[in-house]
């Protein structure tokens, strides 16, 4: 469906129809960017100049991918029944970047594979890129791309170019002892070429407003390119769409309609257990009022630990001392304090609040998903990250929390926390089991499972004030 | 191949909406059970064909595409430059290569055979009682613009046959390398690589294989065609016998036309003299008449028609068919014996 030759001046689209002449086609650059399509459908219904960026659709209603270019032969730019199109799957993962307004670059590895003996094998790596840094080398063989097993160079280079700029991508490799590694890395921009300005014309004055809109028309996709790849063009922008997205997180979204049946004034009360490998290591218990305050506690190890929100501050101790004021980088930090808050955010009790106005920071993966990232920052410019996904298989809306870190890859010191098991009580929220998890691969460090949960109505509030007395 | 890009119109979401409804219904009157036959026929066609690559000399395509028409790897394909280098090698559906031999050729229908060196279990078997007819749907096959490499299947193209007919080499023999019986399809087949695909109804028969690109140098349009099943199972059959070629040159027919030949053999087809006696003159034919056919054959010019009378039998009646002022004729002819 799209407007071909601009026949359509009603803004009714021209439909054409045909089948799905070949999946997962490679199509190499062409244009003045030297567009890659890789994976892409091809399909037999007409695709002419101005079908580019049309929806294609299957008989289910479905948008299964985006017209966009066709083969052409000397005879000129018509349609010879051969036509390709952006993958949904694709898209999904571009998505967010694109509605992040950044101007999203394709990624690459800083690395070449080459067919070798019937196996796929790195034939050279730079030195300062991050596979290089997770240990791969000239000669290594890679065995599985995102899931996907690799067969031929061919066959990964059609898939790599179908990720974002900064894409975790999964790899597994063997290398030459035999050793399987299975790596994390984020994707390098692959770069545009700069266009050309156009000269601005001397004449300005004699320019009627016809004229003026064909310029901008022109340089409009001239202006786009010269943005500075991976930053948000425009924050106000960002913001609509980041709030639209936030808006659907349950339980208030429509196809969940969960929070209707709770009570005004509810208090839930967790009790988890932690768990590191097989052994039981601790509990934990977090008091979550409907306020968005609380008041967590545990004890890991013989160590015990609790802070509390009052709504403005947080505050932590041991239970024995008084309590001392935390700083935000500090509660950012605090696993007690990440699941609190990601607990309060999915009840819609703000949204990481203390931490900052969210703006979406672009495409990401988390729990294996395709997650929309957002960023946090207090006024000391110290960010914070939460993932939620946002798409179902079909397109639709299913917003949940996926995963909140200090850091975007959840770095060692930091970590963070994933969000599962979403289950409810009394039309509360609560994710029967979440993982502390270290690095872009979320590797699980401890368990925290669900024991009790229990929804009170009318909670003495009390637990969530912090008097004078009992601060040092 | 370029990509352009198109600022989708701000309504474009209500609209979209509404056009799903309209496909949806689509599907459900017109495609019921199609899209499963279509995506069968396209899976299991796949191992009996090749991509075939050869020599490519400026503009002309190094590529094609090729069936598999015996269990000893012997290839039909188009005949073409691309099978003039020194190695031909085709691509069997499992990715592996194969270097192929050329075992014959045929310029007037423009088909060549080729050899492989592997036995296979899949390939077509060339029914000449096949009657797809006009309105049929047919799967195209082939790898235009060699969009599939290896193992990656080739592409698919859905339509219906248009016309079954004939094209008669009016044009100049460099433009229409083709002369015979076709089959027209209403999908684009006409495409670099293109050449020697399978065209098949959607229970899997084979309707013909894609003909080399028929491009007119006037207009530059295509026409999208199929070498009918006949024609190619003649071709597999062998070289005609001897006897046969001699009885055709040496034909007897005659029937006492003799035309304008100023023009040189390419001028129409005008009587100049009816000589008196002879058929054309019991048929009440006259001078500056056009043989416009005969005996069903159409009749363009002087070597048309000096063709056609070779082709008759002496004594049996046909009919002639002629333009008179602005009248056309239709006249019982008897050929007689060359005097």
């Amino acid at each position: 469906m799209g407007n071909p030759f601009v026949l359509s001046e009603d803004q009714v689209p021209t439909v054409s129809l045909g089948i799905v002449s070949g999946v997962k086609r490679y199509q190499p650059g062409a244009g003045a960017n030297q567009l890659v399509y890789g994976n892409c459908i091809q399909v037999d219904s007409s695709i002419n100049p101005g079908n580019s960026g049309g929806p294609l659709f299957n008989f289910g209603g479905h948008v299964i991918g985006i017209n966009g270019r066709a083969s052409f032969q000397d005879r000129g730019r018509v349609n010879v029944g051969l036509g390709y199109a952006i993958s949904a799957n694709q898209i999904k993962k571009f998505l967010a970047d694109l509605l992040a307004t950044k101007l999203v670059e394709h990624g690459t590895l800083d690395a070449n594979f080459e067919n070798r003996d019937g196996k796929v094998v790195c034939s050279n790596v730079f030195e300062d890129s991050a596979l290089y840094k997770a240990g791969v080398r000239p000669g290594d063989e890679l065995i599985e791309f995102e899931n996907d097993p690799i067969e031929s160079a061919n066959q990964f280079a059609n898939l790599i170019c179908t990720l974002p700029e900064d894409w975790p991508a999964q790899l597994i490799v063997r290398k030459s002892d035999g050793r399987a590694l299975t790596l994390f890395v984020r994707l390098y921009g692959l770069p545009y070429p700069q266009p050309e300005r156009i000269p601005e014309p001397k004449n300005e004055r004699e320019r009627t407003p016809e004229q003026q809109r064909e310029i901008d028309r022109n340089t409009a996709m001239i202006n786009l390119l010269a943005a500075t790849p991976g930053t948000v063009r425009n924050v106000e922008m960002n913001r609509l769409y980041a709030r639209h997205v936030i808006e659907r997180l349950h339980p208030d979204s429509e196809n969940k309609g969960i929070g209707e049946q709770r009570e005004e004034n509810w208090t839930l009360e967790l009790k988890d257990q932690i768990v590191r490998g097989k052994q039981v290591i601790g509990w934990q218990e977090i008091w979550l009022h409907h306020d968005g305050r609380f008041h967590f506690k545990s004890q890991v190890d013989g160590e015990a630990n609790q802070v509390t929100f009052d709504g403005s501050s947080f505050f932590s101790g041991n239970g024995e001392n008084p309590l001392a004021p935390m700083s935000l980088p500090e509660a950012k930090l605090n696993n007690g304090v990440v699941q609190s808050l990601g607990i309060g955010a999915a009840n819609r009790v703000g949204f990481f609040t203390p931490f900052g106005d969210a703006i979406l920071d672009g495409s990401d993966k988390a729990q294996s998903l395709n997650a929309f990232r957002f960023k946090l920052a207090d006024t000391e410019d110290d960010w914070f990250y939460c993932w939620l996904s946002a798409l179902d298989d079909r397109g639709g809306w299913d917003v949940q929390l996926l995963k909140a870190s200090a850091t975007k890859d959840c770095d060692p010191r930091e970590g963070g926390v994933t969000f599962t098991d979403w289950s409810v009580e009394q039309g509360i929220l609560y994710p029967a089991r979440r993982n502390a998890i270290v690095g872009i691969g979320e590797r699980v460090d401890s368990v925290i499972l669900n024991e009790r949960a229990v929804v009170h109505r009318d909670f003495d509030d009390g637990m969530f004030k912090i008097s004078r007395e009992d601060r040092q | 191949m370029t990509a352009q890009c198109w600022n989708p119109p701000r309504k474009a979401v209500g609209l979209i909406a509404a056009c799903i409804v309209l496909i949806e219904t689509a599907a459900a009157n017109l495609w019921s059970d199609e899209p499963r036959m279509v995506e069968q026929v396209i899976r299991s066609m796949q191992p009996k064909m090749v991509k075939i690559y050869g020599a490519g000399a400026g503009r002309i395509e190094g590529y094609a595409t090729g069936i598999l028409v015996s269990g000893d790897g012997q290839i039909l394909t188009t005949q073409g430059a691309l099978l003039d280098g020194t190695q031909v090698s085709a691509v069997t559906s499992d990715g592996v290569s194969h270097r192929a031999s050329v075992l014959r050729r045929d310029r007037q229908h423009q088909l060549a055979l080729l050899k492989i060196p592997v036995p296979t279990p899949d390939f077509f078997s060339i029914d000449t009682s096949a009657s797809a007819k006009k309105g049929d749907w047919v799967v195209a096959l082939s790898n235009a613009f060699k969009v599939a490499e290896k193992e990656e299947p080739l592409s698919a193209t859905l339509g219906v046959i248009a016309l079954r007919t004939s094209i008669d080499a009016r044009l100049n023999e460099t433009d229409v390398a083709y002369k015979g019986e076709l089959i027209l399809v209403d999908q684009i087949t006409s495409n670099p690589g293109a050449a020697g695909g399978a065209v098949v109804t959607l229970d899997g028969k084979l309707v013909g294989v894609i003909g080399k690109i028929i491009n007119s140098t006037e207009t530059n349009t295509r026409i999208n065609y199929a070498i009918p099943n006949p024609i190619l199972a003649d071709f597999l059959a062998g070289p005609k016998t001897v006897e046969s070629v001699v009885r055709s040159s040496t034909s007897t027919a005659d029937l006492g036309i003799r035309l304008f030949e100023h023009g040189g053999r390419a001028s129409p087809a005008y009587i100049d003299r009816v000589e008196r006696g002879s058929p054309a003159s019991v048929a009440q034919l006259e001078p500056d008449d056009l043989v416009i056919s005969i005996a069903g054959a159409k009749i363009g010019n002087v070597r048309e028609y000096n063709e056609a009378v070779k082709s008759l039998q002496v004594g049996q009646e046909v009919i002639i068919v002629v333009k008179r002022g602005s009248e056309l004729l239709r006249l019982p002819i008897v050929p007689r014996e060359k005097q």
